[in-house]
């Protein structure tokens, strides 16, 4: 890995670790292997939005040519919000994209990526369905993302009739997870549910 | 010979501060293009170490003009008092300088008799020209025609030297004097002690406050005031370039984080300045950063950290935030490019894309200037998109190329000298 790039991770990673946001549990830096190349973030979720309380782990690959080219970051933790998989946890994020600048860091981006979570943006979305439910279904969006953020990211409890429904499903021996996806994505409505995973 | 004008070797008197011979003199008084000259000031002292194998020359400004005219004329060799020996000593016959009292006692390590005689040298001359008797005692026949000379001719010093020994019969027992009406300054007391001290046969000058070096002339008030603005216009700069330092200390590359002026190799400690934001950035970073090839050109043209585009990026040792001294500094940079001839236009057989709004000089072979207009709007594919631009800015994609170009701004700007050549030195990135 180029000189420079390794450099300057070191030099982030140090700054992430002094930063106030740090302080405030907000965001996490670790390392993943000794030579810089991948790390492990983490961002809380901001209050007021379906995503307080958890804690979202994200996969920080660090490419050689950094910082002329951006981080390849994604959520490994599972996440309900219209730009971000819920399969593969890709992000669409522009300054991760084509709007990255040298200047920015692990910080920025990280602090970025929370900023998402609260402001998240429907018109240019990575997760159709999820989109499509957070304009059409905002009441049901915001329930969906806070059970997926009590299920996957650590936060309190919610909106029980959804476990009920979920618990449905794998009693008749339905995988949890797919037994999740299938009802969020039918908006919680348990016989088009039912219909996609047995179709 | 080292022939007056602008083209000579740098007057060491003039580049003390103190030169007798003002306008007339046979040395350059131009700073800018004078060759310094490669005297050895310690053997001017009579204490040069390295003697013989000295990498400077041993030889005496003074006597360096007469021997031109002795090696020319091939008269004047026993009336200078001057040994042949010395021209078998390998040192090139129109810069060969030997004088009497060190050829005559090579074989001592210099002494003060030694030095006092070269001190009076002027004397001797007038001397032995006017007995015909030569420093080693031997009758040399004068010839009165040497004088007239052509070599001497333009060479005031040798001339009213010359004239000196035809007008004067009589025996000198004071310094042999020029047109000049003021007494010389000694120039071994010019910035070392002369060893004569009280009792040197020149004048030993004021101290000057701000240099802290004998050379005030007690009685020009010309070559004080001159001196004095000198050693005033020096202070400043060495002012400015401090303050210069100051600044820059400390300050961090917002892309590689790394505090500009520690960075290794020190060849990396240069500031790439931004037209219109006052970011910090180390050259070689936001350079990289300008020809990074995956974003659009509106992304890579502004400011990594606060997005507003420049144009170009300038090179400078120094950290400039200073709205004046930035322009200042850009101006510097543009001129400098606009000496260089452009790659593209090759003298009028090739076509620059930037026309107009080329930073490089755009000439002709018989040196007449190129009229163009500025450059059309272009289309650029990135990321299968088409995007229309404006105008194309050349000076991003050659801002890498300019190592001689930097080479001209230092000595402007008292900077280091930088002959390095960049690694990304390559036009794939330029954008045609």
């Amino acid at each position: 890995m180029a000189n420079i790039a390794v450099q300057r991770i070191k030099r982030e990673f140090k700054e992430v670790v002094r930063s106030e946001e740090v302080a405030k549990c907000a965001i996490k830096v670790e390392l993943v292997n000794d030579n810089y190349t991948e790390l492990k973030g983490e961002i809380s979720g901001p209050p007021d939005t379906p995503y307080e309380g958890g804690n979202f782990v994200l996969e920080i690959k660090v490419p050689e040519t950094y910082p002329f080219n951006p981080p390849k970051v994604k959520f490994m933790t599972k996440i309900w919000h219209p730009n971000i998989s819920s399969v593969t946890g890709a992000i669409c994020l522009d300054i991760l994209k084509d709007q990255w600048a040298a200047a920015m860091t692990l910080r920025t981006v990280l602090l970025s990526l929370q900023a998402l979570l609260s402001a998240a943006e429907p018109d240019d979305p990575q997760d159709a369905v999820v989109a499509r439910q957070f304009k059409e279904n905002p009441d049901i969006f915001w329930l969906t993302a806070k059970h997926w953020s009590h299920a996957y990211a650590g936060a309190p409890k919610s909106y029980p009739e959804f476990d009920a429904k979920i618990k449905r499903l794998v009693d008749i021996g339905v995988d949890e997870h797919r037994a999740r996806v299938a009802l969020s994505s039918y908006n919680w409505d348990l016989e088009k549910a039912t219909e996609s995973i047995f179709s | 010979m080292a022939e007056g004008g602008s083209g000579g070797i740098l007057c060491r008197y003039f580049a003390n501060g103190a030169c007798r011979e003002g306008n007339n003199c046979p040395f350059s008084h131009d700073r800018s293009s004078g060759r310094p000259d490669t005297i050895c000031r310690y053997y001017l002292q009579g204490r040069c170490v390295f003697d013989s194998v000295c990498r400077y020359e041993h030889i005496h400004p003074t006597r360096f003009l007469f021997n031109q005219s002795q090696t020319t004329s091939g008269q004047t060799d026993r009336v200078l008092g001057q040994q042949p020996s010395c021209l078998s000593q390998g040192i090139k016959h129109n810069q060969l300088v030997t004088t009497a009292s060190q050829s005559s006692n090579s074989d001592l390590s210099p002494s003060s008799e030694s030095l006092l005689s070269r001190m009076t040298i002027l004397k001797n001359q007038s001397q032995s020209a006017d007995s015909g008797i030569g420093e080693e005692g031997s009758i040399v026949p004068v010839s009165s025609e040497w004088v007239n000379a052509p070599e001497f001719v333009p060479c005031s010093l040798i001339q009213s030297c010359v004239d000196k020994v035809k007008s004067n019969d009589g025996v000198h027992h004071s310094p042999t004097l020029p047109s000049n009406s003021y007494g010389l300054l000694c120039p071994y007391n010019l910035g070392y002690e002369c060893s004569f001290g009280a009792d040197c046969d020149y004048l030993h000058g004021d101290v000057c406050d701000i240099c802290g070096r004998d050379i005030l002339h007690p009685q020009d008030e010309k070559q004080r005031n001159q001196h004095r603005d000198e050693c005033l216009k020096e202070l400043e700069r060495d002012m400015e370039i401090s303050f210069a330092i100051q600044r820059s200390v400390g300050k961090c590359c917002g892309i590689c984080m790394e505090t500009v002026l520690d960075k290794q190799p020190p060849k990396e400690r240069r500031f790439g300045i931004l037209e219109k934001c006052n970011h910090v950035f180390c050259l070689s970073c936001i350079r990289k950063w300008r020809s990074t090839k995956q974003f659009s050109s509106k992304i890579i043209r502004a400011c990594p950290e606060c997005r507003v585009p420049s144009d170009f990026v300038t090179p400078s040792q120094y950290w400039v935030e200073e709205k004046e001294e930035k322009k200042k500094i850009i101006e510097n940079y543009k001129e400098a490019l606009s000496t260089k001839p452009c790659k593209y236009f090759k003298q009028g057989q090739g076509v620059c894309p930037f026309a107009g709004a080329c930073f490089y000089l755009h000439a002709y072979p018989d040196g007449r200037k190129a009229e163009l207009p500025p450059p059309r709007p272009r289309r650029r594919r990135n990321h299968g998109e088409l995007e229309t631009f404006d105008r194309i800015f050349l000076w991003d994609f050659f801002d890498i190329h300019d190592d001689q170009i930097l080479f001209h701004l230092d000595i402007e700007d008292m900077f280091d000298l930088f002959t390095d050549t960049d690694e990304e030195s390559e036009y794939s990135d330029l954008d045609l």
